[in-house]
């Protein structure tokens, strides 16, 4: 804390120097009576916007065999993975979704386990891949009748999905995941981006029930959908798709959906009209879908110091994660497992190189599957492009 | 490289011209109180340092300096302005100025070298020696120092102003060279600098700032700046060629106005016509431009295109005539390309101009043989013959070519492919092979369409237990699969296959006998040729109480249109005294509905990952240590099917069977079905046109392999007066 404020001053007297080294051309500054020039109030301001730089790491990086504690995984797939390679929501009735299969291949790529991605990835075009297009049905049941539940698709698990075999692709270099994932990635830019807005492509949730036909405070969006360290990646495999538009895109519309005075967006948002509110219908707060935001940009180095303010003021002093009211900032019971609050370890780490409690990299046996997924998606990040915030 | 403003040691013989600082200060606050209206800049007082110790770059006094108070006369005249304004090119106010200190100081004699940079305060020349020696800390110390000795001292505002600008520099400089874009561009902002006067490769630095901060309107105002204020021909074709580097081209467009012409009109920047050229077209390709390129510029760049030994420049312009749908010029243009080295894009752009030209057969070829380095082109070659390959009476395809489509296929593990191969298969009487593919099929993209023909072909192969499973797996997912058990009771023509085994049956003729005549057969064993000039429907899926219509030639048959109100012989209509039940067809209940295993076993590797996966996954194995984890809910499976968002009614439901509701409550069939789903303005989607694919994955429709005009049985569904709430809510975490 010291030496941040020490680099503040430095960074004052800098810009409060180059104020007066940018006067040559006629700049007119005036004194203050107190002898503060209004130039160095100025400066002073300036201070704060210059502090919103991170320099976090943005560039690429690939996913293959990236995590390097494995025994992560091992439990993981014991506890979350059939056999079939069905990837199973412990703590939602057991049933599967594109998400939870996307994030399985994810995290088996990460851990350089191809029997285990091509049983996850086999099991999900075998089961989800039913619709006529190229995306995915987003939700499964087992024992149910028939076991797809809605013949919809989750924008997220289809990009999750997409990316999977893009790191794959790269990774094991196979032509087949390639394609799947490029058939999967430009459907994705074809139906569910919407373009031509002020703020960038904007990603539906999915092909039907959230655009503004479907809609009076349409399109809804779900801001945890942009999956930034996706949007970095999926340029391999459909390069005509504005992934980087979609990333800008992002940050811009988070910028907008600082809601209530904790300043935290609402797990689902109307965008209608170019303007950003908590969607109706939908509860009115920061849970369990938002909590994925600051993991994203994390995981991506995407964001600068005021994107990163909200979850830092939020998980500053408590990393329990729980809902937040956006109406009154107030946070509802915590969620409860240690997962979740590798997030806020994330976030610090990456906001304000905040070192990582040893728990980050803990395994923690009764962990259901979200907060089980979240957790080594966090480690994964830390070992990708934190590594200043590792414990020696 | 461009350091206009260091200075030397011709400065010094200036310095007897200047007063003491302080006292030019006074003077100029005086002459302002005098003339009033146009005040001229002071030489830039400067905002106190906080800290101290900062980088300092500026020499003012602090500002609670004791200001000694001196005499006017005509030797102190503080010149500064009226040099700032004449060596910065503003004649109107150096003209202005020289008028008000004429006023003031009627004695006073204008120097001759306005135009130059005057020399620094009284005896400088020490302090000069170190600016030119770049040594800008200690030049600092020794005015701090001469300050202290010399109470009254100042440097001169020459001396301020270039050791500012310099020390400006150093500053623009140091952050582009750390990258740090978003500070130049905060820095121009609060510093209210004015871009006259600095130097052309700084103000270059501070464009390209502004450009990375996507500032493009201030990028541009500083290349207009240089533009407009500089003459230097290098410079400027300097400027142009980086604003094109950096600027969208419509901004360019706004700088090469500014092109100074010679006699004859001809612009400056005529050498570089060929860029202007290709940032003209690639901004037409980037959607940045709406009107078409010029011809000039089209000709221009069409000459330099096939003259450079770069496959790329005449792809450019064969993508610029695809884009306008001029295919005919497009496609010499892309062959041109890759005559001369182009790469698999260039074919891929090839290929769809074949396409669109009606040249499906060479674009099949051109994809084909340029599957392997771009997956595109993969993609591409599937999708191009599935439209072949899936109609519903399929032309002649040669075994060559069902063979190679078949390796893609399965290299691939393309479900696309898998079931393009299975239709063919099916509608040209080959139900084994068909099963194949349709089993490769399920396994990679188990879409309705699909599932159907599945289970066509394992009711052909009277494989009846295998079909069962299939329908009961999809109850409530997919009618079309489901209507195999629950016949629509209309008529429905004989597929070719159907009168194939009429034929033979009836006249004991060999097929073969009958595609004789026709042309030649399918490429496969069995030959199939056109549709049989005759034939007697089939007894399969001759309506109950159904009829039809032939042509007077008696080559096709139609189902008999109900009129109005005469609906009875289909059953269900108004009128009709048979009641749904009546018409419900027998359902062995062996068949339907029985217990079945939700999960699809279908599992294909692709050829190129070695042998079949786990093909037909049995009951999990024990979990091992580092293994995979056990199905937790395998067993009690229902027998009545629910609903699910984006289906459509199930062909029981006539009969008056009903649904559980769907997992979110929903209990009716939803319209739009998914397939039937409109697309959403905005998105790519929406702009397409049926029966185009502007994206090489195609079309997703596989016809049904009977096409025949049909009859809609089913009441039509009700509109939707409430909305349902979207499909997607997210899943329920509970901790």
């Amino acid at each position: 804390m010291i030496a941040k404020m020490i680099t503040g001053v430095i960074r004052a007297a800098a810009l409060a120097g180059l104020i007066a080294a940018a006067a040559p051309a006629g700049a007119q500054i005036l004194l203050s009576p107190n002898g503060r020039g209004a130039g160095a109030n100025a400066a002073a301001q300036e201070v704060e916007k210059l502090d919103e730089r991170l320099d976090l790491d943005s560039g690429e990086k690939a996913l293959g065999g990236a995590l390097r504690t494995p025994e992560l995984w091992v439990a993981y797939k014991a506890r979350f993975v059939t056999e079939s390679g069905r990837v199973v929501d412990t703590a939602n009735g057991m049933i599967s979704h594109s998400e939870s299969q996307g994030y399985g291949m994810l995290l088996a790529v990460a851990a350089n386990d191809r029997v285990a991605f091509d049983r996850i990835w086999t099991w999900t075009r075998a089961n989800l891949l039913v619709r006529d297009d190229q995306l995915l049905a987003w939700r499964w049941e087992p024992n149910a009748r028939p076991a797809v539940a809605d013949m919809n698709d989750a924008s997220d698990g289809d990009v999750l999905v997409a990316w999977a075999l893009t790191e794959a692709a790269e990774y094991w270099g196979d032509l087949s995941y390639r394609i799947a994932g490029r058939r999967i990635a430009v459907e994705v830019g074809r139906k569910l981006l919407l373009l031509g807005g002020k703020q960038g492509p904007l990603l539906l949730p999915a092909v039907a029930g959230f655009a503004h036909e479907d809609r009076s405070d349409g399109p809804i969006l779900n801001l945890s959908y942009w999956v930034f360290p996706a949007f970095e990646r999926l340029p391999k495999v459909a390069p005509e798709v504005d992934w980087a538009g979609l990333i800008q895109s992002g940050v811009n519309l988070l910028k907008m959906a600082h809601f209530g005075p904790a300043g935290l967006p609402t797990d689902w948002v109307s965008a209608a009209d170019g303007e950003m509110k908590p969607a109706s219908g939908f509860p009115r707060s920061f849970s369990y879908n938002a909590i994925r935001i600051p993991l994203y940009m994390a995981f991506a180095g995407v964001g600068d110091r005021t994107d990163y303010a909200p979850y830092v003021a939020l998980w500053s002093r408590d990393h329990n994660l729980a809902a937040v009211d956006v109406d009154t900032g107030a946070s509802g019971q915590p969620f409860g497992e240690g997962g979740y609050s590798q997030i806020a370890a994330l976030t610090l780490c990456a906001a304000q190189k905040t070192p990582l409690p040893y728990e980050f990299f803990a395994q923690r046996p009764s962990d259901n599957y979200y907060p089980a997924t979240l957790q080594i998606l966090a480690v994964v990040a830390a070992q990708m492009r934190y590594g200043s915030c590792s414990r020696s | 490289m461009f350091e206009k403003l260091t200075r030397g040691r011709r400065n010094r013989r200036a310095a007897s011209l200047l007063l003491a600082l302080a006292a030019a200060q006074i003077g100029a606050a005086s002459a302002q109180n005098n003339v009033a209206p146009h005040a001229p800049p002071q030489a830039a007082p400067a905002a106190p340092i906080a800290g101290g110790k900062a980088p300092s770059s500026d020499l003012s006094a602090p500002a609670n300096a004791p200001l000694t108070k001196a005499g006017f006369d005509e030797h102190n005249v503080d010149e500064s302005a009226l040099r700032y304004y004449a060596t910065t090119g503003q004649s109107e106010r150096t003209e202005a100025e020289l008028r008000r200190l004429r006023a003031l100081y009627p004695n006073w004699t204008p120097p001759e070298n306005i135009y130059e940079r005057s020399g620094g305060g009284v005896d400088e020349e020490d302090l000069w020696d170190l600016f030119s020696s770049g040594k800008l800390e200690e030049l600092r110390a020794a005015i701090d120092e001469r300050r202290a000795a010399e109470p009254g001292w100042e440097p001169s505002a020459d001396l301020r102003a270039k050791y500012r600008a310099k020390a400006f520099r150093i500053q623009i400089v140091a952050l582009a060279k750390e990258e740090r874009w978003g500070d130049i561009v905060r820095l121009m902002k609060t510093s209210g600098a004015r871009l006259e006067g600095i130097d052309v490769d700084i103000l270059w630095t501070i464009a390209d700032a502004f450009q990375r901060a996507r500032q493009n309107a201030n990028a541009l105002s500083v290349y207009k700046t240089i533009l407009t204020n500089n003459g230097d021909a290098g410079l400027r074709m300097a400027t142009i060629q980086k604003s094109m580097s950096y600027l969208r081209m419509d901004e360019v467009e706004q700088l090469l106005l500014l092109a100074r012409k010679d006699a004859s009109g001809k612009s400056e920047f005529a050498p570089i016509a060929i860029d202007v050229a290709r940032g003209r077209i690639s901004a037409f390709l980037h959607d940045e431009r709406t009107q078409e390129v010029e011809d000039e510029d089209l000709k221009t760049y069409g000459v330099y295109a096939r003259g450079v030994n770069d496959p790329n420049q005449p792809a450019l312009l064969a993508w610029y005539y695809f884009k306008l749908k001029r295919y005919s010029t497009a496609l010499d243009w892309f062959k041109f390309a890759l005559e001369h080295g182009g790469d698999a894009m260039v074919a891929h752009g090839l290929a769809h101009t074949l396409r669109f030209l009606g040249m499906k057969r060479e674009a099949e070829e051109v994809a084909y043989a340029w599957r392997e380095p771009l997956t595109n082109n993969s993609i591409l070659f599937i999708d191009i013959l599935e439209t072949d390959l899936t109609k519903a009476t399929p032309p002649y395809i040669e075994p060559m070519r069902l063979a190679r489509y078949g390796d893609e296929t399965t290299r691939t593990g393309s479900g696309e492919g898998a079931q393009a191969l299975a239709w063919y298969a099916y509608n040209s009487c080959q139900y084994e092979v068909a099963q194949q593919w349709f089993e490769r099929a399920m396994a990679w993209h188990p879409k309705g369409p699909t599932a159907y023909g599945y289970a066509l072909t394992l009711r052909r192969l009277k494989k009846r237990k295998e079909m069962d499973e299939v329908i009961n797996r999809y109850d409530g997912l997919f009618p079309q699969l489901v209507e195999i058990l629950f016949p629509d009771g209309l008529y429905h023509p004989p597929t070719p296959c159907d009168l194939n085994v009429q034929a033979r049956g009836a006249n004991g003729q060999p097929a073969a006998a009958i595609a004789q005549a026709a042309q030649p057969a399918y490429g496969q064993p069995t030959p199939y040729g056109q549709q049989p000039a005759y034939g007697q429907p089939a007894p399969y899926g001759q309506p109950a109480g159904g009829g039809y219509v032939q042509d007077p030639q008696r080559q096709f048959a139609w189902g008999k249109v109900a009129g109005p109100g005469q609906a009875a012989a289909y059953g269900g209509a108004p009128g009709a005294p048979t009641s749904a039940a009546d018409m419900m067809p027998k359902i062995d209940k062996a068949e339907f509905p029985i217990k079945i295993d939700p999960e699809n076993p279908q599992r294909f590797a692709p050829s190129t990952q070695g042998p079949v996966l786990n093909a037909q996954l049995g009951d999990a194995a024990p979990a091992q240590a580092g293994g995979f984890g056990r199905e937790p809910m395998r067993g009690m499976f229902p027998l009545v099917a629910r609903r699910v968002p984006g289906g459509g009614p199930m062909p029981y439901e006539r009969y008056g069977f009903a649904l559980l509701p769907g997992y979110n409550g929903v209990n009716r069939p939803s319209s739009p079905t998914a397939s039937e789903q409109i697309a959403p303005a905005g998105t790519l989607w929406s702009l397409e046109r049926p029966n185009t694919f502007s994206l090489d994955i195609g079309r997703t429709f596989s016809a049904p392999p009977t096409a025949s005009p049909r009859i809609e049985s089913k009441a039509p569904s009700s509109p939707m007066l409430d909305l349902d709430l979207p499909t997607r809510p997210e899943p329920m975490r509970n901790g």
